[in-house]
């Protein structure tokens, strides 16, 4: 594992890291901040009940649906899946956030 | 969803008790996963809860905030639970209101004459009072099996008569998770009020309803049962026969049977598609046989209005 310093993360990230983590199917709250530590080498560094509010914002605005389920250890638990309008939704934010990143970059690589 | 799922759903999130125990629940789970994971780490069982804690944040502040967004959700879900009793009991407090409302207006009518009178000896006239009682206007987007539509936009045309001058805005939201949608406080119970409410939602036809509030009182929900449609590509041209690419296009109206489903200019930068470099914009709105007229906006010195659009025969898409 790189242990290379921890960032804060940008507000207002959390939805897409969430919304991106949920293209490849239903998952539980867990199972998302397992998988953006994982990713990102345990570099982003989420307050990890800060997710639960995030997702429930989601699913208020239609963009995640929740279903209650059975988890890989046999325990109840809330699964969660992105609606159509939630897939439009990270379509538009990926691309939002690609833009920015790109006129960043473009910045930081100028020379004078 | 049935009648049945549809009743366990309200009284599983219509319960503040039950929603307040799925999130305990929710969070447990993730800390007792996260724990499981610390031991698996080499941690003894009371380091590994120590760890997973920390990780997690203030868990009382985090279910605080989950609880108060449930809230939020819940005053869509309470009212559909008990819709026909609250409309009944609107209904009946609405027709008491107004027999006093009528009341009321003949005798401020009555005190402004007065008032008049008396300025035109050389008092101020005072101006007529305008009441601020105002009620939301909402209701619901569905498919034809009765599920809900998230996402759906809806347009609505407010036109009303303030002071005895007309007036026309438009204001836009969407639908919610549970295919409802409201307009907070648009409608001024003492005044006349009329509305189009129009909705787009993808791969749906398009559809509006025209509302006069002052003459059905009760006339503050509109709902949308949508047929799904095909994606049908129009191409736009000019008068005299040329393309229009990268325009800005408006649908004016949708004729459908007998029925037809409008837009106006003033809801016009609300709802916008733009043509491709052929001219052609290809929209998840309308049936094959629909008859849809389309337009431009042109900026005139007194006013926005309308250009009507030559459009090719629509052909299916996609």
């Amino acid at each position: 594992m790189t242990q290379s310093k921890k960032i804060p993360l940008l507000q207002g990230t959390l939805d897409l890291l969430i919304l991106h983590t949920l293209r490849s199917g239903p998952m539980h709250g867990y199972s998302i901040t397992k998988h953006i530590r994982t990713v990102s080498d345990e570099v982003l560094q989420v307050e990890e009940g800060s997710l639960y509010p995030a997702l429930h914002r989601l699913e208020k605005r239609g963009w995640v649906k929740s279903h209650w389920g059975v988890s890989e250890t046999n325990r109840r638990a809330k699964f969660y899946q992105l609606s159509t309008t939630g897939k439009k939704h990270l379509a538009t934010e990926t691309q939002a956030w690609d833009q920015l990143s790109q006129a960043v970059d473009r910045i930081l690589m100028f020379e004078p | 969803m049935n009648i049945t799922s549809q009743i366990n759903s309200w009284l599983q999130t219509g319960s503040t008790s039950a929603t307040q125990a799925d999130i305990q629940d929710e969070l447990d789970f993730h800390l007792e996963s996260r724990t499981q994971e610390f031991i698996k780490h080499g941690l003894s069982p009371e380091e590994a809860k120590e760890m997973a804690t920390a990780a997690f944040g203030d868990r009382n502040a985090i279910e605080k905030q989950c609880r108060s967004i449930q809230r939020g959700a819940m005053i869509w879900v309470f009212p559909t639970l008990l819709s026909t009793l609250i409309l009944a009991i609107l209904t009946i407090g609405f027709l008491a209101w107004s027999v006093l409302a009528l009341q009321a207006k003949n005798a401020i009518l009555l005190d402004q004459n007065t008032q008049f009178m008396s300025a035109s000896t050389g008092g101020l006239i005072a101006p007529p009072e305008i009441s601020t009682s105002e009620q939301d206007l909402g209701g619901t987007v569905v498919d034809v099996d009765g599920n809900a539509i998230a996402g759906a936009k809806i347009v609505l045309v407010h036109k009303s008569w303030p002071n005895g001058r007309f007036q026309m805005n438009s204001v836009t939201t969407e639908t919610l998770a549970d295919g409802r949608f409201v307009f907070d406080k648009v409608i001024a119970v003492d005044q006349k009020n009329e509305f189009l409410v129009t909705v787009f939602a993808e791969g749906f036809e398009m559809r509006s309803e025209y509302l006069d509030t002052f003459d059905k009182k009760n006339a503050t929900m509109v709902d949308f049962k949508l047929k799904p449609v095909e994606k049908i590509s129009f191409t736009f041209t000019d008068s005299e026969g040329n393309s229009l690419p990268e325009t800005n296009i408006l649908v004016m109206s949708r004729k459908s049977g007998t029925k037809e489903h409008l837009m106006y200019p003033a809801s016009a930068n609300q709802c916008q598609f733009h043509t491709d470099k052929s001219g052609q914009v290809t929209l998840p709105f309308f049936e094959k046989h629909d008859i849809v007229k389309f337009g431009v906006l042109t900026q005139t010195k007194s006013a926005m209005l309308m250009q009507p659009l030559r459009t090719k025969q629509p052909k299916p898409c996609c």
